[in-house]
C-alpha cells in the first residue's frame, strides 16, 4: 500500500443551522480544498457521508455537491453506515488512494436534522439499530446505550456519577472550541439532575442532534512530491470492522466487538501500540459510549476507564487526552459529518492549530467512529510528519 | 420459503401470538433468534426453524421516558433484553413499568400475546 497524506481539513460550526446539508457540505469542502493547497480539478473522486438525506427530500447529494465545487465530472457516491458514515467514507477513500487507483480524493460528511421535531428525530435515530428487535419494541437510540450502561454498571460497578464526569470533561473541552454545538460548562450535579431520557442515561449524558459538515482531502505521496506540497500529516493506520447490529445477539453487552477488531487492525498497520497515542477522538454519543470505547481501544482495562475520567487522566492536560474537541457530547453529532469531523480535529491538533484546546506536542492521534450500537466501526491513526 | 431462512415477518407474526421462533443449524446445532440464512458458527446453509420456550430472565433493561413512534403514549415502560431458557436472547418490552426499582436483572419474564405493538413481555413470579 502507498503512503497517504491528510492534506486539508475543515468543518463548519456544529449546532442549529439555517443552511441545508448540501450547503453545509459545500462550505466545508470549499474550506478543506483551500486548506490543502490543491486546485478543485485535482480531485479525482469523492465520497459523501450522509445518513438522513431523505429527511430533507434530497438523496444523491454527491453530483450536486461536485457541481457546486465546479467539478461536475468528478465521480461521487454517498456512503451510509449510520453514525459511522464519516469514518467509513474516509476508509473507502483511503483504500482507493493507498491502492494507487486515485491520487487525490475528497471526503465530506454532512447532516441536517434540526428542522425535525424531537419525536421524528428520535424515531429516525432508532432506525440505525436492528429495528425489528429494538425500535419496533420501543427502544429509542438512547435506550440501547442505556441497556449497555446498565450491563456495564452491573458488571463493573460503574456509577452514574462516573458517567457524568465524562460529560463534564467533554463540556470543559468544548468551551475552547468555537465551532462546538454546546459551549457551556456543566457540573456532575447538572448531569445527575437533568431529565432522564432512558434510565440510567439522562439529558446531559447524551449528545445533541446537530447540523453540520466536515471535509478532508487526502493525497498520494507521488502527487505530493510532483506538486511540491508540504507533508504535514500522514495516515498511519486504517481499521474497519462490522459487528452484530443487534444487541441481543451479543454475549458481552459492555463491549463493542467492532471497536476491538477495527482498532487492532489500525494499530497493527501503524506498527504502534495504544501507549504511543498522544490523544484520541472517540465516539461518545453517550457518556457510557466513551467509557466502553476507551476500554475496547485498550487505553484502560475493562472497568477502569470511568475511574480514570474521574481522576482527570483523560483531560486535555492529562496523560491521554480524550476528545479534546469536546467530542460528540459538546462539539455535537451531525451524524454523517461526525467521523469526518473527528479527523478535522486531529488535523488541527497535529498541525498545531487547535488554539486553547491544543494537546501539548501532539504527534500521534486516533479517531474512533461507531455506527449505531457497534454494527460498524472505523478507526484511523494519524501522525505528524 | 420459510424453511430456507428465518425472515423478518416469521419473527413478527410468531411473537404477536406469544410464540418465539429460532433457527438451529442442522450441522453444528448453533441456535439464535435473528433474521438468518447462513449459520454464524459454521456457515452451513441449512437451518431448521423451530418454536422455543417463551420464558426467560432479564439480562439488562432501560426505562424509556422519551420514546420513538409509536410508543409515545406508552411512556414510561421498560425495554428489555431477555435470555430465554434455551440460553439464547431476544428483546422486548414490558408496559407500565415506571421506575428502575420495579424491575431487576434476573427477573423471570414471559412473552405474551401482543395487545400492544412489538414484542410484549410480562413479569412472572419465581
Amino acid at each position: 500500500m502507498n503512503k497517504v497524506f491528510l492534506i486539508g481539513a475543515a468543518g463548519t460550526a456544529y449546532g442549529k443551522s439555517n443552511l441545508t446539508a448540501r450547503d453545509l457540505s459545500m462550505l466545508a469542502s470549499k474550506h478543506a480544498i483551500e486548506s490543502s493547497g490543491i486546485k478543485p480539478h485535482d480531485i479525482q473522486a469523492a465520497f459523501v457521508a450522509n445518513a438522513f438525506g431523505m429527511a430533507e427530500k434530497q438523496g444523491h447529494l454527491g453530483p450536486l455537491l461536485m457541481s457546486s465545487l465546479g467539478i461536475p465530472h468528478v465521480p461521487s457516491s454517498t456512503i451510509e453506515a449510520a453514525c459511522c458514515s464519516g469514518g467509513s467514507a474516509f476508509r473507502e477513500a483511503y483504500v482507493n488512494v493507498a491502492s494507487g487507483f486515485y491520487d487525490v480524493m475528497l471526503v465530506t460528511g454532512t447532516e441536517k436534522v434540526s428542522h425535525l421535531d424531537t419525536l421524528t428525530a428520535t424515531t429516525y435515530f432508532a432506525y440505525g439499530g436492528d429495528y425489528l428487535f429494538e425500535g419496533n419494541s420501543g427502544a429509542s437510540f438512547p435506550g440501547l446505550y442505556a441497556a449497555m450502561a446498565r450491563a456495564h454498571m452491573h458488571e463493573y460497578g460503574t456509577t452514574e456519577e462516573e458517567l457524568a464526569a465524562v460529560a463534564v470533561k467533554n463540556h470543559n473541552n468544548g468551551i475552547f472550541n468555537e465551532k462546538a454545538h454546546l459551549q457551556k460548562k456543566i457540573t456532575v450535579d447538572d448531569v445527575l439532575k437533568s431529565p432522564v431520557v432512558a434510565d440510567p442515561l439522562k439529558f446531559f449524558d447524551s449528545c445533541p442532534f446537530s447540523d453540520g459538515a466536515a471535509a478532508t482531502i487526502i493525497a498520494s505521496e507521488e502527487f505530493m512530491n510532483k506538486n511540491g506540497l508540504e507533508k504535514k500529516v500522514s495516515i498511519k493506520g486504517s481499521g474497519r470492522s462490522g459487528g452484530s447490529g443487534s444487541l441481543h445477539t451479543r454475549d458481552d453487552l459492555s463491549s463493542l466487538e467492532s471497536t476491538i477488531k477495527a482498532s487492532r487492525e489500525a494499530f497493527g498497520q501503524a506498527g504502534i501500540s495504544v501507549k504511543d497515542l498522544d490523544f484520541a477522538e472517540v465516539h461518545d454519543c453517550f457518556t457510557i459510549a466513551e467509557i466502553i470505547a476507551m476500554e475496547d481501544l485498550g487505553i484502560f482495562e475493562k472497568g477502569q476507564a470511568s475511574k480514570a475520567v474521574v481522576e482527570g487522566r483523560t483531560a486535555i492536560n492529562g496523560e491521554i487526552p480524550i476528545n479534546p474537541s469536546g467530542g460528540l457530547k459538546s462539539k455535537g453529532h451531525p451524524v454523517g459529518a461526525t467521523g469526518v469531523g473527528q479527523i478535522v480535529e486531529v488535523f488541527d491538533q497535529l498541525t498545531g492549530n487547535a488554539g486553547k484546546r491544543q494537546v501539548n506536542d501532539a504527534r500521534i492521534g486516533l479517531t474512533h467512529n461507531v455506527g449505531a450500537t457497534g454494527g460498524s466501526c472505523a478507526v484511523h491513526i494519524f501522525e505528524r510528519e | 420459503m420459510s424453511d430456507e431462512a428465518l425472515f423478518v415477518n416469521d419473527i413478527i407474526e410468531a411473537t404477536r401470538d406469544g410464540i418465539i421462533k429460532a433457527y438451529q443449524c442442522t450441522e453444528c446445532n448453533e441456535m439464535g433468534i435473528s433474521v438468518q440464512a447462513l449459520c454464524k458458527q459454521c456457515g452451513n446453509n441449512k437451518l431448521n426453524i423451530k418454536e422455543i420456550s417463551n420464558v426467560g430472565k432479564v439480562v439488562t433493561y432501560t426505562i424509556q421516558t422519551v420514546a420513538p413512534d409509536p410508543f409515545v403514549n406508552e411512556v414510561p415502560y421498560a425495554w428489555i433484553i431477555v435470555e430465554l431458557e434455551d440460553k439464547i436472547r431476544i428483546t422486548g418490552w414490558i408496559p407500565f413499568i415506571s421506575s428502575k426499582e420495579q424491575l431487576s436483572i434476573g427477573q423471570k419474564v414471559k412473552l405474551v400475546k401482543s395487545y400492544k405493538p412489538g414484542m410484549v413481555f410480562e413479569k412472572l413470579s419465581e
